[in-house]
């Protein structure tokens, strides 16, 4: 090979060096942005605070679609949203691991959590007095 | 020995730099990403705005105070839907202050929960350290059944950052 294609060589190697290690960089920030972890957490305190601020008579709504979607990516098939009035905590799981618990302070009698599976919807039903 | 006036050498040389400075670039985005997110999410402020709201909405209806509370016989915890045992530990998480100030007003503020957290919500409000308890002061305006105007302000602070305490029920 000439000197001229030696050079060409070296610069085609340097610049695809280069992209795949910063799209290696880039998967590796959306992995720990959107890791299972971080979702836990994000969906234990949405839903404690869900319950904090409902009052007797009111139901809510809360959509796990994106909750379910990486249980499903990390061949999870428990309970993703284990409610324990008696503590009242609220634990999500999305992978085989302690999952994330977050209390409320809420103390509304007979609190009813119903997992809507085939919707990927949590209902939070708290009846009146 | 590197003969510097070598192109090629030259060459080698600047190719270990580049991979020296991607080494860098590399462990600086992984450490800063790994820290990001191995933060707690901090939802302390919305706790302790949750807890003044339904203190205040149980407490004044329709700009008028509850008497029972001011005449002592009024349990804040179960009209307002509140745990006492998540609330008011001494040793918790949570600060629960509620006062009641006005003419010819004599009312000692109730005080619930882990009274430290006090002082730390004027230390956090001057320094916005994270380390400090998270709080929620409201005033408001209302009228007692002697029509006289009353000022209610409620203090509460949170400091509770996530994860599983140990919650004792009676």
């Amino acid at each position: 090979m000439n000197k001229r294609g030696t050079v060409l060589l070296e610069q085609i190697i340097f610049w695809v060096l280069n992209i795949v290690f910063f799209v290696l960089l880039m998967a590796f920030v959306w992995r720990a942005s959107t890791g299972v972890v971080v979702i836990e957490e994000i969906y234990a305190k949405q839903i404690a605070l869900a319950v904090d601020m409902m009052k007797p008579g009111t139901e809510a709504n809360i959509s796990l679609s994106e909750l379910y979607d990486i249980a499903k990516k990390n061949k999870f098939e428990g309970y993703v949203v284990l409610p324990e009035p008696d503590k009242n905590l609220i634990t999500v799981r999305a992978a085989d691991s302690e999952g994330y618990s977050h209390h409320y302070f809420s103390n509304l009698k007979n609190l009813q959590f119903n997992l809507d599976k085939e919707n990927k919807n949590l209902i939070i039903k708290a009846p009146n007095d | 020995m590197i003969n510097l006036n070598n192109k090629k050498a030259g060459e080698k040389i600047l190719s270990l730099w580049w991979f020296a400075v991607l080494a860098i670039v590399g462990v600086g985005i992984i450490a800063g990403t790994l820290m990001f997110y191995s933060k707690d999410i901090d939802v302390r402020g919305i706790e302790a705005d949750i807890i003044s709201d339904k203190i205040m909405d149980c407490l004044a209806n329709r700009g008028n105070i509850n008497q029972d509370f001011l005449d002592g016989s009024f349990d804040i915890f179960d009209k307002c839907y509140l745990d006492k045992d998540i609330l008011a530990s001494e040793q918790g998480l949570y600060y629960i202050k509620i006062s009641v100030s006005g003419a010819g007003v004599n009312f000692e503020p109730k005080r619930f929960g882990n009274f430290g957290l006090e002082e730390d919500c004027s230390i956090q409000e001057k320094t916005n350290s994270k380390y400090f308890a998270r709080c929620s002061e409201k005033n408001v305006l209302v009228l007692d059944n002697q029509k006289n105007k009353l000022k209610l302000s409620i203090l509460t602070g949170s400091n509770y950052f996530g994860g599983e305490i140990d919650v004792y029920k009676d």
